[in-house]
């Protein structure tokens, strides 16, 4: 679905913002790419869909470099930026004028989606409030049925019910033909959403991992005290928080926000055990 | 389905700037009919009797060139907004598609809504300061004044102004004139340095892609090609125009955010 290779990319020569960058990603997953502010989080998302152009190395969307932007791949890859425009247009128009584009939208879908969502078919896109602007072109992205979905910071704008909606809505969304790519800095809206967490920092991808496989390697708990064999802790007021490994073998829940700051931060105990029968995708860390 | 250029897809994206569009663009055809009716209704209540035709033809060409060159840089000039950029860059559409939509409207149906406007306002004009009296209207093709010519110079300055619409993020319609006449003013200094650099002779005049005047002692002299190879020159505006459109249209399929 995409394939990055020896991606090298910076807005100056002299600051690269990618070195070397790999990345794999495939139909049936929905991945969320963490990384802190400035990491270059939309600017990869920007790369794969063609906004963005490589300085060297190979970046493919559906088999095509996705550069060239053709409209073959267009149509099957949908991006919702984090900042949307909305034309002065009722919804309805929009979607009248508009959804010709993608030969796999469903209309049916979008009024489900738009009926849950909350917002109203004949209101004009820019009288209506940037939350509901967001809901609305999220349904629209949806229903789009585009193999390739990519969403940068989606949940930015919206408030806490229609974020659960919108976890709701993405979890049914996804199929085996689909990709779905979730970029945002609130790992919170991403815990229970996604399968596959991607992690960018220092230039590259330091982890592309299936949540189900961390989950069985790792343990995730809080205690009164961090001891010697944790892989990476760090302090809280209820005590210590710690990743350690999971020696048992039952998955558990991955404190997707905890595992994180471990890997932006320093955790070298858990990097090397990470790097052991690396599980699945990319070689990383 | 061609990925250069699909006539279903292009209609599609016509139809949706169209009615993205439809309100500013009706509104642009009154300011243009206003502007028009302000003008020659000035110069009708002016003169003593109705306007001759030389100077309807004035009013013709520098209000279509100044209206043309305002609304052609303002076609390409949202791919200068990073939000709008994004949601037409991201339209299953060709980059070829995504151009002609932008030249159609700037071009041909400019042209059609100013000459429709123009005519009808100038008639409504002449109908009504001439009192009676036979008014000559200018004519737009055909005749010693026929207006037909300067629609070819407004399609030498659509190419330029459209280039200026994708090229520059920001103040459109002034940067490119802006950038217009420093290059011309630098053409005409280095074309006249260059020539009187190559004659050793002081020069009168030498305009680029024209005629130059020498002055030797009292007398004037005018070199210029021989009669028929002259009209070669012609042709500088019609390279310069193709260069300018295949210049727009590379500089949005070479477009980031």
């Amino acid at each position: 679905m995409v394939r990055i290779r020896n991606l090298h990319f910076g807005y100056s020569r002299k600051r690269p913002l990618f070195q070397n960058l790999d990345l794999t990603l495939e139909r049936g997953h929905i991945y969320g790419l963490l990384g802190k502010n400035g990491a270059g989080k939309s600017t990869l998302l920007k790369n794969i869909v063609g906004l963005a152009f490589p300085d060297g190395g190979v970046c493919e969307v559906l088999g095509q470099p996705a550069a060239k932007r053709l409209p073959a791949v267009l149509a099957d890859l949908f991006f919702l930026p984090e900042e949307i425009y909305v034309p002065a247009v009722t919804a309805a128009k929009f979607v009248e004028q508009t959804a010709g584009f993608y030969p796999k939208f469903d209309h049916d879908a979008l009024a489900h989606y738009l009926s849950e969502f909350e917002v109203p078919a004949q209101a004009v896109l820019t009288a209506l409030s940037f939350g509901q602007q967001k809901k609305f072109m999220i349904g629209f992205a949806l229903a789009a049925n585009t193999s390739l979905l990519v969403m940068d910071e989606p949940t930015n704008g919206l408030d806490i019910p229609s974020k659960a909606q919108f976890r709701k809505l993405m979890a049914t969304a996804l199929t085996e033909e689909r990709c779905l790519i979730i970029s945002t800095h609130q790992v919170r809206d991403l815990e229970s959403l996604i399968d596959t967490v991607v992690v960018l920092h220092g230039q590259r991808i330091v982890l592309n991992a299936d949540l189900g496989e961390l989950a069985e390697r790792l343990t995730f708990a809080t205690v009164p005290e961090a001891g010697p064999a944790d892989l990476y802790a760090e302090e809280s007021v209820r005590g210590a928080q710690v990743i350690r490994a999971n020696r048992g073998g039952l998955g558990g829940r991955v404190d997707l926000e905890l595992l994180f700051n471990a890997l932006v931060g320093q955790a070298p105990a858990l990097t090397a055990y990470l790097s052991q029968n690396q599980p699945a995708h990319e070689p990383v860390l | 389905m061609s990925q250069f250029f699909s006539l279903s897809r292009f209609g599609r994206l016509f139809n949706k700037h169209t009615t993205e569009h439809a309100g500013a663009y009706a509104m642009a055809t009154g300011v243009v009919l206003g502007g028009l009716g302000l003008v020659l209704g000035f110069l009708a209540y002016m003169s003593s009797s109705t306007i001759p035709p030389d100077v309807q033809s004035v009013v013709f060409v520098i209000g279509m060139l100044g209206a043309g060159a305002f609304f052609t840089s303002t076609v390409l000039a949202f791919f200068g907004d990073k939000k709008q950029a994004t949601a037409a860059l991201m339209l299953p559409a060709s980059h070829a598609e995504k151009f002609a939509v932008a030249w159609l409207y700037s071009l041909p149906l400019f042209l059609a809504v100013y000459v429709g406007c123009f005519f009808l306002v100038d008639s409504l004009v002449l109908q009504l300061s001439s009192h009676g009296k036979p008014a000559e209207m200018v004519r737009l093709f055909g005749g010693e004044r026929g207006l037909h010519t300067s629609l070819a110079a407004y399609a030498a300055v659509n190419a330029v102004f459209l280039w200026g619409s994708i090229f520059f993020v920001k103040q459109q319609f002034v940067r490119t004139a802006f950038g217009v006449l420093l290059a011309g003013a630098l053409l005409v200094f280095l074309n006249f340095q260059a020539l009187q650099a190559l004659l050793g002779h002081e020069l009168g005049t030498a305009v680029p892609f024209s005629a130059m005047t020498l002055h030797e002692g009292k007398e004037n002299y005018v070199v210029s090609l021989p009669e028929g190879l002259g009209d070669w020159f012609g042709l500088v505006p019609l390279g310069l125009m193709l260069l300018a459109w295949a210049a727009a249209y590379q500089r949005l399929t070479e477009k980031q955010i």
